[in-house]
């Protein structure tokens, strides 16, 4: 096992990182060897030279790379040797690993490959193994790799503990790769989210970008005409217009949310998305630190929900954010989806509100914000008061909203805390997940007998939760609450 | 208050309070000066008048809040810290008008650490600095004696860890 030879990247790596160089370099290289092609100015001629020498510098280093960049896994770990001028030797235990990322981009599907990240806790550049180009052959053994050996880890600790007392006899766990799919969009999700995202507004821009480009001002002539032949024709444009927009607002949001696919097996959760670029984000279920459940203004009103699950690895591909869940699903069926995902995780939906004193504690409250945007109003342009009057307006009914939505739970091991005015967030996390917890009472708050708490969890960056006024008694099983965790973790 | 486990007893040293206002004597002095200078230079190269009044402003709230960090908070900060270490947790108790409670599973702690400035030496006292998951917190001055053994406790018990 130990002779086992180092690997090295899919070769098409090569061609990967040329692929990136062009796209990142094609602005300059049009305007130097296009727009500038007969220009005989010294900087010119100069800027050519360098343009060229780093290109050529470029691709012999990702060659460097390529050959010097090597793997093997072996006992349940990583090793990579990199580095063409300082060598580096990286070890990553499988059990390090928090989510694994999978994208095929258009590239990747013309060759036939994928991409693969496996995310760890750590911070810095070195969290995560990349993997630009990897066959799909590949990318599935170390998958299952990862998957795998934690699995038989787990039992072996699990059957030392006695958990398994009668089930000792099965060692070989039975085959989960049963892939249970738990959501698909429908036609009608799909309406709904190019609606609710607003996505048929995008035509707006537009619109006003063409205004730039050839000055509708032109049409003004038209226009005055087409009123004259009455306001039928008028109406009848503005509506095609309308019915255009939202043609392509639906082709947006197909593009973005048409292929999603939630599904599961005994240990993983997996999010497929995107039609053209598709990414697969996986994350083991005992990895998931938190769930959270938000909500939008619009998404309130349309009764959607999107769901996140926390992961203390990152979750983002470039801007991508790939650890949602259906991000316009009706509130109903993520409460569904999140118990048939997470078995373990039990969410309850009748939570404890806040005392009424909460809300006497949130009218008297100064606001900063607007104590200091007053000032600057009042002496820089007093003509604007009617401003501090609205944010004042915005101010309290945010705070109003925000009383009305807080609620929180502690539920055997559980703590489901939503708070927010205008949008709401529940937050949801097991006690053996929190890293740490917080009280704190004001002056004012124990005037009234209330106090925030708080949790920390693990997550990229560190997710910090507050809840502000519960009850003291509340604060106060809280903490017990959490001390209690002693009972739940097991220690290595 | 918190029923489960008691509430923490240890304090933080009488002596940090004469270094507390001797730290902020120095710095609010040393902020106060370079103000100062900035005020001759703006009467000496005839500055813009609103540059004038903005440094004159700043020198007064300096003062003002001086005040308040030399006289008054080293002594409630003294008062109000309290701090426990088990084989379980961390406990971490301070503010006078905020009252924080903090709650640090020993099993989180990822590493443990002594400083000491040049004030702190003096009085030989250290500040515990406990790294953790996500976040940092301070134990300030603490006699040269508790610190270490704070210490060696911190990174003893720390030793054992959860399974993720």
């Amino acid at each position: 096992m130990m002779t086992q030879p180092l690997k090295r990247l899919h070769p098409l790596v090569l061609i990967f990182d040329l692929y990136k160089l062009v796209k990142s370099n094609i602005i300059f290289f049009l305007f130097l060897f296009l727009l500038n092609m007969g220009s005989e100015k010294w900087w010119i001629q100069t800027a050519k030279w360098i343009f060229l020498g780093y290109v050529v510098i470029m691709l012999f280093l990702s060659i460097g790379k390529w050959i010097t960049y090597r793997y093997v896994i072996k006992n349940d770990a990583f090793y990579i040797k990199s580095g063409i001028f300082s060598k580096s030797e990286r070890t990553i235990p499988f059990l390090k690993v928090q989510n694994v990322q999978r994208q095929t981009t258009v590239f990747h599907k013309i060759f036939k490959v994928t991409s693969l990240t496996l995310e760890t806790a750590t911070v810095g550049d070195e969290s995560s193994i990349i993997f630009d180009v990897i066959s799909r052959v590949e990318a599935e053994s170390i998958e299952s790799a990862v998957t795998e050996t934690r699995e038989q880890k787990k039992i072996i600790e699990q059957s030392s503990v006695g958990l398994f007392e009668e089930q000792v006899v099965v060692v070989e766990p039975e085959k989960n790769d049963k892939k249970v799919i738990h959501f698909t969009p429908t036609k009608k999700d799909l309406v709904k989210a190019s609606f609710t995202s607003l996505s048929f507004l995008i035509l707006i821009p537009i619109i006003f970008k063409l205004d730039d480009v050839i000055k509708l001002d032109v049409f003004r002539d038209e226009v005055t005409n087409a009123l004259k032949w009455g306001w039928a024709i008028l109406a009848a444009i503005l509506i095609g217009v309308l019915l255009i927009s939202i043609a392509i607002g639906m082709v947006h949001t197909f593009i973005k949310y048409g292929k999603y696919e939630i599904s599961s097996d005994t240990q993983k959760v997996y999010i497929k998305k995107g039609v053209l670029d598709e990414s697969i984000f996986s994350i083991r279920k005992e990895k998931i630190q938190a769930v959270e459940i938000s909500q939008s203004f619009m998404k309130r009103i349309l009764g959607l929900a999107e769901v996140k699950l926390i992961s203390a690895g990152n979750t983002t591909i470039g801007e991508v954010e790939s650890n949602t869940l259906y991000p316009f699903l009706p509130v109903r069926k993520a409460y569904t989806l999140i118990s048939e995902l997470l078995p373990d995780y039990q969410v309850v939906e009748s939570m404890h509100e806040l005392p009424k004193r909460a809300f006497w504690i949130r009218m008297i409250r100064p606001s900063y914000i607007w104590l200091i945007a007053t000032a600057l109003i009042w002496y820089f342009k007093p003509s604007l008061w009617w401003v501090s009057v609205v944010l004042l307006l915005i101010i309290y009914s945010s705070r109003i909203l925000d009383y009305k939505n807080s609620r929180y739970l502690l539920n055997q091991s559980f703590i489901q805390m939503k708070t927010g005015g205008f949008s709401t967030v529940l937050f949801i996390t097991k006690r053996s997940q929190v890293i740490e917890v917080k009280t704190e009472r004001s002056k004012l708050q124990r005037y009234f007998k209330l106090a925030s708490i708080k949790t920390v969890n693990r997550a990229k960056p560190v997710l910090h939760k507050e809840l502000l006024d519960v009850p003291h008694e509340a604060a106060s099983e809280f903490y017990s609450w959490y001390v209690d965790r002693t009972k739940e973790v097991k220690i290595q | 208050m918190y029923l489960k486990i008691e509430a923490p007893q240890r304090c933080i040293s009488r002596e940090a309070v004469k270094v507390w206002r001797m730290t902020e004597t120095l710095t609010n002095t040393g902020i106060i000066a370079v103000l100062g200078v900035l005020y001759y230079l703006h009467i000496h190269f005839e500055w813009k008048e609103w540059i004038g009044w903005i440094v004159l402003a700043l020198i007064v709230v300096t003062f003002l809040t001086a005040i308040w960090e030399i006289l008054f908070k080293p002594s409630f900060m003294q008062k109000y810290w309290r701090y426990d270490v088990n084989e379980e947790f961390i406990q971490l108790k301070y503010g006078a008008f905020k009252e924080v409670n903090e709650l640090v599973p020993m099993t989180k702690v990822q590493s443990v650490e002594l400083i000491q400035g040049p004030l702190m030496r003096k009085y030989d006292l250290y500040s515990i600095q406990i790294g953790t998951m996500g976040t940092e917190h301070v134990i300030p001055a603490v006699s040269e004696k508790e610190a270490f053994e704070l210490r060696d406790q911190i990174a003893h018990y720390a030793k054992i860890k959860e399974v993720e």
